[in-house]
């Protein structure tokens, strides 16, 4: 593990991260004892009498997926104490002089930081109910999704009952900022979501590529990045830290969350199903056009008709990932993600060193290091 | 038939209204309530005026990104053809003014209170669209009715923060749990006291939560509180009760007309610890003109 000194410490812009730390890191030792609460906590606030109810709404905690989310929000409520928190010191060790010179803190995390990691995949989970709905999914993490499993009607609403109850939680821990974060979280799901109803631009031109990039972006945003951002932000929010930190939290949280995205997309082409705990192309099938086919349209014109179509034509969605493949498209996604990772790890430079900011550097690595 | 829309719209119409239709009917018993409202201060009338406005335009916001759907009325007709409809913003109005502490109220209170009620109808909406979900459905329709329901339900997340009041934001998110856990139970006629569970859930908490968050924004005592909670409660048992559809499981007739009567009652008795005469009035004549259809 790293040293934790304070020259480091008065030294923000020195960059400690080291490239052979992520591959060794075992980051969620930091975080073991509050992570190992968030599935049991949520089951606790999802609780009900009735039974076919607390079945449906437990189907995604069971197989918990990578916890990735709640993760972040834990490190970052840990990493972000030692700005403010019960172990930082007020005028420094230069006056102090205390004779405890070994003793290194490594933050802590509050009891409502964990809510908010439990609300934080509760949110994420609802969205997964809608999710297999709206995209008429079969799959999900190797299981039958839950349209499957008990019906549409039903996914539908324990995914309301799963909002009902986070944001009951939520209320509870009486901070108006977060609780307004979080609302704005659900808003944009739900626009990121119409966002990929139609195209609203239908020429193949240079400009129209331009536009869907964008349009491509902000989707990811809304879909994906929000949720991350927000909750990171609020971790930092609920430790009361100073608005810089606070920035730095949700800028943290948008980059890597949009590069998980990203990473999500390319491996949505590159794996086959069974890696993916469900179906390979679902984007292309869904008539959605992600960054590896945006790359690949810039060198291929005929795609752009296939994008405007959504892949309409039985051949197309064949053609275009045969057309991707011989592109670098996937090359330029992996980069623009790692483009997002290194601002990422840039941005959180401004919290004090720790193992815990340490770890977020891994976590962020970590999600442009995934085999596809 | 619920609130005539036009007349909301207008709500100087109202009085040529009655020279028209029964006093007696249930539509007629709320536009005297609305009626009520805008006696009180010409803020309260338009507020309602005001949402119908508001609920309309996210009506024209979901056919703009859905490039105007056919399958959109499909989708919203459980709500726009529900006898409900705005009917738990009156009630949170009412209850505004029933509740309301000595003293001018600001614009930026009826503000709040509009907030209020356009929270409740939009869970209201969102639910009736959801629960009318069926498996049968083009997978067109079910996204679509997924989205317009989260479409309304992000919007009152989003107006529930904004309100500022962690109680309220408590209170009307659990009403969001309590319509799906109504949903899920199964009715066993047996059990009584299940079924009444049952009603409670589908039926009674959302305007007694509804009527009860309008009294904590009002900041008013503990005893009225309760008096707001417990009259939405029975209200909307009552009305359940009455609703011939939803009672399937109380088979005996007369069981359900002293069901009714029972709930009716409670309803009535709550209204006792309010001052504002008109306003309790007008709920009393609510709760008066439910009847077995």
């Amino acid at each position: 593990m790293k040293c934790f000194t304070m020259s480091t410490w008065r030294n923000p812009g020195l960059v400690v991260f080291s490239r052979s730390m992520s591959k060794t890191a075992n980051f969620t030792g930091l975080i073991e004892n509050e992570l190992q609460q968030v599935s049991p906590g949520i089951r606790k606030l999802l609780s009900s009498r009735f039974e076919e109810l607390s079945k449906c709404s437990r189907y995604y905690t069971v197989a918990q997926g990578k916890q990735m989310r709640p993760s972040l929000v834990l490190l970052m409520s840990k990493a972000t104490s030692l700005c403010s928190g019960i172990d930082q010191s007020l005028v420094g060790s230069s006056f102090l002089e205390d004779d405890a010179p070994e003793y290194i803190s490594t933050g802590q995390v509050l009891p409502s930081q964990l809510r908010l990691a439990q609300i934080t995949e509760m949110i994420h989970t609802a969205s997964l109910l809608h999710d297999d709905v709206i995209d008429h999914a079969s799959v999900r993490r190797g299981h039958p999704s839950s349209n499957v499993a008990f019906g549409n009607r039903r996914s539908v609403l324990t995914g309301n009952f799963i909002l009902g109850r986070a944001s009951t939680a939520m209320a509870r821990l009486r901070n108006p900022r977060v609780t307004e974060l979080f609302a704005t979280v659900v808003a944009d799901l739900v626009r990121g979501e119409f966002l990929q109803l139609k195209n609203t631009v239908n020429t193949n031109t240079l400009e129209a590529q331009a536009f869907h990039f964008d349009y491509y972006i902000e989707k990811t945003y809304l879909k994906t990045a929000s949720l991350i951002s927000k909750s990171c932000q609020s971790a930092a929010i609920l430790g009361q830290c100073s608005p810089t930190v606070i920035q730095a939290a949700s800028d943290f949280g948008r980059y890597v969350g949009t590069a998980f995205q990203l990473m999500d997309d390319v491996l949505d082409y590159t794996s086959k199903d069974e890696t993916l705990g469900k179906a390979a192309n679902a984007d292309l099938n869904l008539g959605l056009a992600t960054a590896p086919v945006l790359f690949a349209w810039k060198q291929y014109p005929e795609l752009g008709a296939m994008v405007i179509n959504r892949f309409n034509c039985p051949s197309d969605v064949k053609k275009a990932r045969e057309l991707v493949e011989s592109t670098d498209g996937i090359q330029s996604t992996v980069k623009w993600a790692k483009d997002y990772i290194k601002k990422a790890h840039e941005v959180i430079q401004c919290i004090p060193d720790s193992p815990a900011r340490q770890a977020l550097h891994a976590v962020a690595e970590k999600v442009v290091a995934r085999n596809y | 038939m619920g609130l005539p829309l036009h007349i909301l719209r207008n709500p100087s119409l109202i009085s040529s209204y009655f020279s028209v239709n029964k006093s007696s009917s249930w539509a007629s018993v709320l536009l005297k309530a609305v009626g009520v409202l805008s006696r009180d201060s010409r803020w309260h009338a338009d507020l309602l005026n005001v949402l119908t406005e508001e609920m309309e335009s996210l009506n024209k916001q979901l056919n703009a990104w859905t490039g105007n759907n056919p399958l959109l009325d499909r989708i919203t007709e459980p709500y726009r053809r529900s006898n409900t409809q705005f009917f738990h913003p009156l009630l949170v109005l009412l209850m505004s003014r029933a509740s309301r502490i000595e003293g001018d109220t600001s614009q930026q209170m009826f503000q709040r209170y509009k907030q209020l009620s356009r929270v409740t109808e939009l869970i209201h909406a969102a639910n009736l669209i959801h629960i009318n979900i069926r498996e049968d459905q083009s997978t067109e329709e079910l996204k679509l009715a997924t989205l317009v329901g989260d479409y309304l339900l992000g919007k009152a997340s989003v107006d529930l923060s904004h309100l500022e009041s962690s109680a309220v934001t408590e209170l009307m998110a659990s009403v969001i749990a309590n319509l799906v856990e109504g949903h899920f139970m199964k009715p066993k006629s047996h059990a009584n006291s299940q079924s009444e569970r049952m009603l409670l859930l589908q039926s009674a908490f959302l305007p007694a939560k509804a009527c009860l968050s309008a009294s904590i924004l009002n900041n008013a005592s503990a005893y009225m509180n309760k008096a707001c909670f417990t009259y939405g409660r029975y209200l909307g048992l009552s009305m359940h009760v009455a609703h011939e559809d939803l009672s399937e499981s109380i088979e005996d007739k007369t069981k359900k007309k002293e069901l009714l009567n029972g709930y009716r009652k409670n309803a009535k008795d709550a209204l006792t610890v309010f001052p504002d005469v008109e306003a309790k009035q007008a709920l009393r004549e609510i709760a008066e003109r439910i009847s077995i259809a």
